[in-house]
């Protein structure tokens, strides 16, 4: 069963490539999905697309991108399956259209047609709440920790990205199951470096800023220990002594 | 013209392939075309593998699975879909209900009376 992509004019398209072959594909579920409910339609593509670059790659051979969306099946087929915008939205979900305003025919052999009302937000107001982490939290996480701790000695560096690291574990761990691991991992380092930070910045030499006769502000180690390390965090300038 | 078994399995789908779904879950997440290699490898509960789709979509609309990111070691982080707890409950009821329901069945098919 396969489906030979048309222009909407009807005429035939010949893709000279597996690659051409798949948008094309695409573009024609794309259309064929047109009455679907918005998010349905929107899921159905992506999920359509995931499959064809699991299956193929990137540059398929012309006859494996056939194979595969043989398997897939004609467009009308899938469009078929996915619930019309109009039972999603309490209207008569008989009274469908198609892409090009003609009726719609019957759903063919095979298919599934739910006419489950649609009960998920409006997509037409914002992308549906998504349940789906990015998987990037956690690597965002740990980079910033162990750039954090590498940055130690500069300590005014160090404390705002070993903070950013650890808010950035702990979101991450209040919304996925997933590389839990990664954002502990952060979170130990973020809380390493932090400390670390500190404690350069307190007791290692605290650093006054001190505003020269030219206008510029540079550092001068003093002995003032945690007082006066505090008077610099808070921005206040203090004349050396 | 569709054929009278076509129709039958049409109808037969129509009641029991969510169920297939959530079935073809139960035991690990599943990607996409895992899924659909899966229940579409005899051409019974899958017309084409692409209408499993637009079902998965309804079913992580009504909070029966649910998707995540988990990353591949073939190229770029795919899709899952796993059973949420509804979807558990879902498929714990359609089992219990399978079962006295395809007897029934099998037995007017044998023996009408």
């Amino acid at each position: 069963m396969t489906t030979d992509p048309v222009t909407p004019d009807g005429g035939a398209r010949t893709p000279q490539s597996g690659a051409a072959l798949v948008a094309q594909y695409l573009d024609d579920l794309e259309r064929a999905l047109a009455d679907a409910d918005p998010a349905e339609r929107a899921e159905t593509v992506t999920a359509v697309r995931d499959h064809l670059e699991d299956a193929l790659g990137t540059r398929p051979p012309l006859d494996d991108a056939r194979d595969v969306i043989a398997g897939l099946g004609p467009v009308e087929l899938i469009a078929g399956a996915a619930t019309p915008f109009a039972a999603a939205h309490g209207s008569d979900p008989r009274a469908r259209t198609t892409a090009h305003g003609g009726p719609t025919a019957a759903a063919p052999s095979g298919t599934v047609v739910d006419p489950t009302p649609w009960t998920g937000p409006d997509p037409r107001f914002g992308p549906p709440p998504s349940t789906e982490i990015p998987p990037r939290l956690p690597g965002v996480a740990l980079g910033l920790a162990t750039l954090s701790l590498v940055t130690s000695l500069a300590w005014i560096v160090s404390w705002p990205l070993a903070i950013a690291a650890i808010v950035c574990a702990v979101v991450h761990l209040t919304r996925s199951e997933k590389r839990r691991g990664m954002a502990w991992t952060a979170i130990g380092l973020g809380v390493l470096s932090f400390a670390v930070s500190l404690v350069i910045g307190l007791f290692s030499g605290s650093t006054v800023v001190e505003e020269t006769g030219q206008g510029l502000a540079v550092p001068v180690v003093t002995g003032d220990g945690p007082a006066v390390a505090g008077l610099v965090v808070a921005g206040s300038l203090l004349p050396g002594e | 013209m569709t054929s009278a078994v076509e129709r039958a399995q049409t109808q037969l789908r129509k009641g029991v392939l969510e169920y297939c779904v959530l079935a073809s879950l139960r035991a690990a997440p599943a990607y996409g075309l895992e899924l659909a290699t899966l229940l579409g490898r005899d051409r019974v509960l899958l017309a084409s593998e692409g209408t499993l789709y637009p079902l998965l979509s309804r079913l992580r609309t009504q909070g029966l699975v649910a998707t995540t990111w988990q990353e591949s070691t073939s190229g770029p982080p795919r899709r899952y879909y796993e059973l949420t707890d509804d979807g558990h409950a879902a498929l714990d009821a359609f089992t219990a209900t399978w079962q006295p329901f395809r007897d029934a069945v099998d037995s007017l098919l044998e023996d009408p009376r």
